[in-house]
């Protein structure tokens, strides 16, 4: 995996909100100094140091700079759902502080609930109109593909995980992970042989990447240079019918490489096409982009890959997969519970990756 | 133990002073006092705060912070707060759950989508009896939060918001039950009347021994919540408000006193152990408030901070009195024995344990009603639920339209069955039927819900309650003869259906046959015709032939029928079974192809129907039969 090179951005000054009188001067200094530490531990990439930090941080002040950051942590963790229902409490316990709700709409949104998100964001903009935040926050959200860059990537709400720079790529389209993490699957239209390609999950985890075989069924199997963490995700037992309820996890394209949050959308799969396991996607996506990710359905398990051309997006279902291109390897399904929404997209920071191809 | 626990509303003159200021006591008729036993006795008090509607467990957590992150238990949820109250509970049936404020606002969506509502009815399910307001309770302002306290739907201008009083879907009362615990507000006033805006206190009787639960909020509420929120009231000094009220309680004979106060500090140090004190809580705001107390007070209940501790601090006379906060969004239950001396009436010892509410000891099971509540919520959240899959031009009912026993809701669905299943990879169908029983209340209608789809549009959420069952489709093959069969097991004693009911399903579109109750079984079938564009078949005649009993066809029905449910049991003879789709995704599907800008699905459209209905009567009755009488 690539090193992190990125510089921790500074922690923006809080005041802390609603943290009792009586703090002493020495605490305050002692928090401030846990804040920093763990905002570098988050730059760099280390959740896991940077959470003991933050909980002491929160043993001394209830305040919504530490609460902004654990909400970070979470997601840099992978902790989606934890990290939306702690961004809920940050955005309503501090309402002075407009990050919170900003971060807290960008997840919604990133996370399938779209129309909540624009209408908490319209609430919070009601009570701060000037806000630059907020407003930065509400262009992106009426984009179809929100990206998160300059103010949207400083702490205490960077929205975006963090991740090693990589100058002179793109994000091309999405992608798959499959095989304990050592495979991906992406839009064979995307690459070829000999390009310079990487691929990067959810929590900014970035590895080298090759084309491993010939396409099959317009998908191209990509061998990774280093194992990425895999959630496992099991493999629907056949091909999801019309009209099932599933879900879609895509990057958004952008020039720049930035690393970021999936965006999910839910669904219901479409008609069956004469290709044997095709089917039409049925989920409404921004428009303009090859696809890739990862097709969940309400167990969690992986039902097909979504692949975007000129005729629209169609999914190319687990049977093809499986058939051609050996998917053997992904545990069946077993007789699981559903999953909703916010656990498919805490499954999806790991299982769906951004392509990133040489400018 | 004999249980004399007494609830009881007080009606002394005392006590009516005490309706004045508290009013939060005892609501049950009071049952004849019993006497008082001679010994001290054990009543267990369970607390918690700062819940703020987590009804879903918020992570993993320690008992310090030196316990490493592989090694937390996954704690909270509202399933399992119940569960561990009950437990609590069990150990002593002399009992009471508390809480120190926040336990709504600044809540999770499963929650705040629905105006903390979720929270209110697990919480009353969890058994709290007393709640301190917290900050958090004014951020919608002291009318709503009233209207959590007694009930009703949220209005927008005299309209019920749609995401208000949804327990006809979470199985809870419609409308809203509210709050079955006591919200207490000792220090927060009406500035118009003078007067607190929820009771001061509250009392519940243990052996006969009166013990007063205070409960307040930060004096400093109104610099945290929107002024909106807090518009209209005033907010008093926390310890001047407990000492001023401690001679009314004495004057009813109270000397066992406790006090819910949304307020904390926080322990110095880094260990920050749930059941640890470092640093005193010293230069915190609570303990400002601690050492202000009157002498009379045995126990502070405390929150706000998020913190847990387990303290004890000197009140004014210098006596340390346990403090105690419980962490947050229902990771901690502080679980305090009080031990009550009837002489006194007072606590002589009380001793507190914060526990961990852990979700992983298989000694304690989840709370399989709250589990069922939280569970509907957060069905209702879901982006899938108020998606449009598609359009009718009129309500299609799951009733009876006409006495041929036709209902244009199970013709749908019927339609939808067939189409899902007419390609050869998934069954090469000619036919459907749905049983009518599997139809469910209200079939589709087509003024908008209150989730604003608009008319005619038909969301996910209403298909599922027309559909709820999670039946697959079966698609097999059958003989025109038990096509027969079928139709005429569909009456009261015929061949394998009951005698007590008759039962018609719903054939899809190019399926019609005519029935005459008056005959006998076997012969009340008869114009069985299937049709397909511009071909259509014979199956059996006008005089109740069947032309080519051994012909063929693939038929689709749902497992429970295919399975003999409903009495049809010639679909057992179905040969060359092939699982299929479920039924919600059938419809999903096929009400795809009614989604606007395509026109919508209109009954009796479909160009193989021709025109006319597909079950048709020989008699002119309008009264479709559902019992043992075949022909009304």
């Amino acid at each position: 995996m690539l090193a992190v090179v990125a510089a921790a951005p500074a922690a923006r000054a809080l005041a802390p909100h609603d943290a009792p009188g009586g703090i002493a001067p020495a605490r305050l200094r002692e928090r401030d100094a846990l804040l920093a530490r763990a905002e570098a531990a988050l730059a760099a990439r280390k959740p896991g140091e940077a959470m003991p930090l933050l909980e002491r941080a929160a043993q001394i002040a209830h305040a919504p700079d530490t609460e902004l950051a654990i909400v970070r942590c979470r997601m840099q963790a992978g902790e989606y759902r934890q990290a939306l229902s702690f961004a809920a409490h940050a955005a309503g316990a501090h309402l002075e502080e407009t990050a919170g709700a900003g971060l807290y709409a960008w997840l919604l949104n990133a996370g399938g609930q779209p129309a909540i998100a624009a209408r908490l964001l319209r609430e919070a903009q009601a009570r701060n109109p000037q806000d630059r935040l907020l407003k930065a926050v509400a262009t992106q959200l009426e984009r179809p593909w929100p990206v998160a860059s300059g103010p949207l990537l400083q702490a205490p709400a960077r929205m975006a995980p963090y991740a090693a720079p990589l100058p002179g790529t793109a994000v091309v389209g999405s992608g798959t992970l499959l095989a304990g993490g050592r495979v991906a699957l992406v839009p064979a239209a995307l690459v070829h042989r000999g390009a310079g390609l990487w691929v990067r999950n959810g929590l900014g985890d970035t590895v080298e990447a090759r084309v491993a075989d010939q396409p099959v069924a317009g998908v191209a199997r990509l061998a990774l240079s280093q194992r990425l963490p895999d959630p496992q995700l099991p493999a629907a037992a056949r091909d999801p019918f019309p009209g099932s309820v599933a879900m879609a996890i895509e990057y958004a394209p952008q020039a720049a490489g930035t690393p970021a949050w999936p965006l999910l959308r839910t669904g219901f799969i479409g008609a069956a096409l004469p290709v044997e396991g095709e089917r039409r996607l049925g989920i409404a996506l921004p428009p303009q982009a090859a696809r890739g990710g990862p097709v969940l359905d309400q167990r969690g398990a992986l039902v097909g890959i979504a692949i975007g051309d000129a005729h629209g997006d169609r999914l190319v279902g687990i049977g093809p997969l499986r058939a051609a291109l050996g998917l053997w390897l992904l545990p069946p399904a077993s007789a699981s519970t559903p999953v909703d929404v916010d656990g498919a997209y805490e499954l999806g920071l790991r299982q769906s990756l951004q392509l990133l191809r040489r400018a | 133990m004999k249980r004399l626990l007494r609830i009881s509303a007080v009606v002394s003159a005392t006590a009516a002073l005490a309706m004045a200021c508290g009013d939060g006591s005892d609501p049950a008729p009071a049952p004849a006092p019993a006497p008082a036993p001679a010994a001290p006795f054990v009543a267990k008090l369970i607390a918690f705060n700062d819940y703020h509607g987590n009804l879903e467990s918020p992570g993993t957590f320690g008992e310090n912070l030196n316990v490493p992150s592989a090694s937390r238990p996954p704690v909270g949820g509202a399933e399992y707060m119940a569960a561990h109250v009950a437990k609590l509970k069990a150990q002593n049936p002399l009992n009471v759950v508390v809480g120190a404020g926040d336990s709504i606002g600044a809540s999770p969506l499963v929650s705040a989508l629905f105006f903390d509502e979720p929270s209110i009815e697990t919480l009353n399910r969890i058994g709290l009896e007393f709640n301190a307001v917290g900050n958090h309770e004014f951020d919608k302002g002291s009318a709503e939060l009233l209207r959590l306290q007694n009930g009703g739907c949220k209005t927008n201008g005299g309209t019920q918001d749609p995401n208000s009083c949804k327990g006809a879907t979470a199985g809870t009362p419609v409308p809203f039950e509210g709050a079955k615990f006591k919200w207490l507000s000792a220090n927060v006033l009406s500035t118009a009347t003078g007067q607190p805006l929820l009771p001061a206190y509250g009392t519940k009787t243990f052996n006969g021994v009166k013990v007063a639960f205070i409960g307040m909020t930060l004096e400093g509420t109104p610099g945290i919540v929107t002024p909106t929120g807090v518009a209209g009231l005033q907010f008093r000094d926390e310890a001047d408000t407990v000492n001023a009220l401690v001679p009314e309680l004495k004057a009813q004979g109270i000397e066992a006193i406790v006090v819910l106060v949304h307020e904390g500090g926080f322990q110095t140090g880094s260990l920050s152990d749930i059941n640890g004190c470092e640093g005193n809580l010293a230069g915190s705001a609570i303990e400002g408030i601690v050492n202000r107390l009157d002498d009379a007070v045995d126990l502070v209940i405390s929150g706000h901070t998020h913190a847990a501790y387990n303290c004890k601090l000197a009140n004014a006379k210098g006596r340390q009195i346990p403090v105690t906060s419980a962490s947050a969004f229902g990771r901690v239950l502080t679980d305090v024995d009080l031990t009550i001396d009837p002489a006194t009436r007072d606590i002589t010892t009380a001793r507190a344990t914060n526990r961990l509410v852990v979700r992983n000891d298989a000694s304690i099971p989840a709370d399989s009603t709250v589990a069922g509540i939280v569970t509907a919520y957060k069905g209702l959240v879901s982006p899938i639920a108020n998606q449009v899959i598609g359009a009718v031009s009129a309500a299609l009912p799951n009733t009876r339209v006409d006495g041929a026993c036709n209902m244009p809701a199970g013709d749908l669905i019927a339609d939808a069955m067939l189409a899902a299943t007419q390609p050869a990879s998934f069954g090469s169908a000619q036919i459907a039927f749905m049983n009518g029983g599997g139809v469910r209340n209200p079939g589709f209608t087509f003024p908008s819900s209150t989730a604003g789809e608009g008319d005619g549009n038909v969301t996910y959420g209403e298909a599922f309650t027309v559909q709820p069952f999670g039946n697959s489709l079966v698609t097999l093959t059958l003989t025109a003869q038990d096509l027969r069969d079928v139709l005429e097991e569909q009456f009261a004693g015929c061949h394998g259906q009951v005698t007590t009911a008759t039962r018609f399903m719903l054939p899809s579109n190019g399926f019609k046959y005519t029935w005459d109750g008056s005959k006998a079984c076997g012969a009340r079938i008869a114009s069985v015709t299937l049709r397909n564009g511009a071909t259509t078949e014979t199956i059996v005649d006008a005089a109740g032939v069947v032309l080519n009993p051994a012909r063929t066809y693939r038929v689709t029905v749902n497992n429970f029928m295919a399975d003999g449910g409903d009495g049809y049991s010639t679909f057992l003879r179905g040969t060359s079974r092939l699982g299929g789709a479920q039924d919600i995704d059938a419809l999903t599907a096929y009400m795809a192809a009614f989604k606007s800008p395509s026109p919508p699905y209109t009954w009796g459209a479909n160009a193989n129907d021709a025109g006319s209905t597909r079950i048709q009567r020989a008699s002119a009755s309008a009264n479709c039969p559902t019992g043992s009488n075949t022909n009304p």
